[in-house]
């Protein structure tokens, strides 16, 4: 389609060209940004390491206690929050996209709670961790794809799809709160905090499990750019650019379920990443649609955030990183409002 | 006012059949003379059954009910929404998370976490209007509920954090948390009453001026009605019935979207007849919930507010599926 390959070009002008400088530059910010705290984190907690030790332990040869910190309780949890927040935020800038609105994120429209009722039913089985981790991630594909299939496919109406994912999240999380409510305490405790994210049970097998399906997942994603350009000029426009809004939704749908479902797998649902990472990827970019590359970025560099302060807050102990993520995007709206209100004042 | 008979019969037969099959149907069946020797007084088992276990219940619901169904009633009139829920709309969250930390982290009695409820639910509602800044137009709706979402979402992260720390207090938020009439609830009538009087007269000053809003708010403005104070009122008269609600019952969600609906199916859109009829409406629901949650896998129950979204979550998908036509 020689007018698809036009569109960057077309698109060519110097603001732009200004933009996708920036965008980069910020790219490169964030990710030394991730390294940087991730260094810190392995530093941090109960059992204080020094950043030399903990480079010779990474290297791999440190003293044994300081190795099994470092390497095997530190490095899988920070490997994992980064993983996961980077695919919730590319998630949450996709599903934004599609359902051109703010809030759209896979946690708001049901998917989470779909996630849940798998991980419960699993738990409340007495599966092991990774097994729980797998119904998870088919719950939220089943909940994900009972939105579509209620919804007729991609060609409804966006506000449609996302009432139908609303109800459905909903019902997912009225048999949620049942599951909870007569499940014996002790079993409804460990699946209650499951919930606010399993970032402290993550072991390497499901990290690497996790891993591997985000390597073929995040250049997919990446690759959604122009898609995603087409269908932000309006369904017309994209049919005569090469982009068929039916197809074109349904590939942007489907790459942020399986991403957000993989997220799951390794960290279970933690709220409010995929719904605040596109939003701060987009005004630190200054760019008119979500940047994917700069909302899983930030998406990595938030989770990872909040997990330090789930950790080191009341250490020794450790809060829900679901709280943690909850209260700083609650921050982050309050801060928003207030410059809106501000913006709206001056004009 | 023939629309107000109809509504009035329709709202009122609904309600009197709930009542009816609340009273009689649950672990043990009672035929429907045990209900005359109620009313004769005379000493049977069950009497005392009725007199003790169900009719107690059958007045929490009655009251719940109607709060939520008329608080969703208002929410749709003042807002012009017709998904107004206060349990879409994260209010029964905001005062869920209030109760959570009252009664959590200050051990609070319930006659403070009625206050405490609508405060919180005050909160909530403004928060939403401000997460949604202030939409109109046709998508205003979906804005405003998925705002409401994404505000319920950050009230149970948190109420859920506050709760797992300590396991006795995790026990009593998920027992709240599922809305449940429990068997106690004549002891929280009266701690109730006052916000549900208070918002009943509100609902009584606010309904004429409702029906002006509901010409656009230019035009109610043009026929000298005053927008903002009359919206400030029936978030006022929410906040205080849904907290009342919640506090009493736990949230229970799809109540206040489905009697308001019902409501004007029976007898048009005059908010004098709409606001009444959708607390009847309400009361039958959250009755006819209860019950059904008792009878359909004795000797357990199901809570009200699970039955009311596992029957209202699948009703609102298909109200919101295309219609064959349009696609």
């Amino acid at each position: 389609m020689p007018l698809a390959s036009e569109v960057p070009a077309q698109a060519g002008s110097c603001r732009d060209a200004c933009t996708t400088r920036r965008a980069l530059a910020i790219d490169l910010g964030l990710a030394v940004a991730c390294v940087g705290l991730g260094l810190l984190a392995l530093t941090l907690g109960t059992m204080p390491v020094s950043l030399a030790d903990a480079a010779r332990a990474l290297a791999g040869d440190a003293a044994a206690p300081v190795q099994l910190v470092v390497l095997d309780w530190r490095l899988p949890r920070i490997l994992a929050a980064l993983c996961a927040g980077s695919a919730l935020g590319m998630a949450g800038a996709l599903f934004q996209t599609l359902l051109r609105n703010p809030l759209g994120s896979p946690d708001v429209i049901g998917f989470d709670a779909g996630a849940f009722s798998g991980a419960i039913l699993a738990m409340l089985a007495g599966a092991a961790a990774s097994i729980v981790a797998l119904a998870s991630f088919a719950g939220g594909l089943l909940a994900g794809l009972i939105v579509y299939a209620a919804a007729g496919g991609g060609h409804v109406e966006r506000n449609r799809l996302i009432l139908i994912g609303i109800a459905v999240g909903a019902g997912f999380t009225a048999l949620n709160d049942w599951l909870i409510f007569t499940a014996p305490l002790d079993s409804a405790l460990i699946a209650a905090s499951w919930k606010q994210g399993a970032l402290a049970g993550v072991d390497r097998s499901r990290l690497a499990i996790g891993a591997a399906i985000l390597l073929v997942l995040l250049p997919l994603g990446l690759a959604c750019r122009r898609t995603m350009a087409a269908l932000a000029l309006g369904d017309d426009k994209a049919m005569s650019l090469g982009e068929p809004a039916g197809p074109a939704r349904l590939r942007l749908g489907l790459t942020g379920l399986c991403l957000t479902a993989a997220a799951t797998l390794i960290a279970g649902p933690v709220g409010f990443v995929a719904l605040i990472a596109p939003h701060a990827a987009r005004r630190l970019v200054g760019s008119a649609g979500l940047p994917l590359s700069t909302s899983a970025l930030f998406g990595a560099l938030f989770l990872l955030g909040s997990d330090c302060v789930a950790r080191l807050l009341f250490a020794p102990r450790s809060l829900p990183v679901g709280a943690v993520t909850a209260c700083l995007g609650g921050l982050y709206f309050v801060l928003l409002l207030r410059s809106r209100l501000r913006r709206g004042a001056e004009s | 006012m023939t629309g107000g008979w109809r509504s009035a019969l329709m709202s009122g037969s609904l309600l009197a059949a709930a009542m009816l099959a609340s009273l009689l149907a649950g672990a043990k069946l009672l035929p429907p003379e045990s209900l005359l020797d109620l009313l004769q007084g005379r000493d049977s088992e069950a009497a005392l059954i009725l007199l003790q276990l169900r009719l107690p219940r059958l007045l929490l619901g009655l009251v719940v009910g109607a709060a939520l169904g008329t608080a969703g009633a208002l929410i749709q009139a003042a807002t012009r929404n017709p998904l107004g829920d206060p349990g879409l709309l994260g209010i029964n969250a905001g005062a869920s998370l209030a109760v959570i930390i009252g009664s959590g982290l200050f051990a609070l009695g319930p006659e403070a976490s009625i206050w405490l409820a609508s405060s919180g639910a005050a909160l909530a509602a403004l928060a939403v209007h401000a997460v949604a800044g202030a939409p109109r137009g046709s998508s205003a709706p979906i804005k405003l509920t998925l705002a409401g979402v994404a505000v319920t979402a950050f009230c149970f992260g948190i109420g859920q954090a506050i709760a797992l720390a300590d396991p006795a207090r995790f026990d009593l938020a998920r027992n709240w948390r599922v809305g449940a009439l429990s068997g106690d609830g004549l002891a929280l009538l009266p701690a109730i009453a006052p916000p549900l009087l208070i918002g009943a007269v509100l609902v009584a000053l606010l309904a004429p001026r409702l029906n002006l809003l509901a010409l656009g708010e230019d035009r109610a403005a043009a026929l000298g009605l005053s927008v903002g104070w009359t919206q400030a009122g029936c978030l006022l008269a929410v906040v205080l019935l849904a907290g009342a609600a919640v506090a009493a019952a736990g949230p229970i969600a799809f109540i206040g979207l489905a009697a308001p609906h019902l409501a004007r199916r029976f007898g048009g859109v005059d908010q004098r007849l709409v606001l009444p009829a959708a607390a009847l409406i309400g009361a039958a629901l959250v009755t006819a919930a209860d019950t059904l949650g008792r009878v359909v896998a004795p000797p357990a129950e199901l809570p009200v507010g699970i039955v009311s979204a596992l029957i209202g979550a699948p009703i609102l998908v298909l109200l919101a599926r295309p219609r064959r036509s349009e696609t």
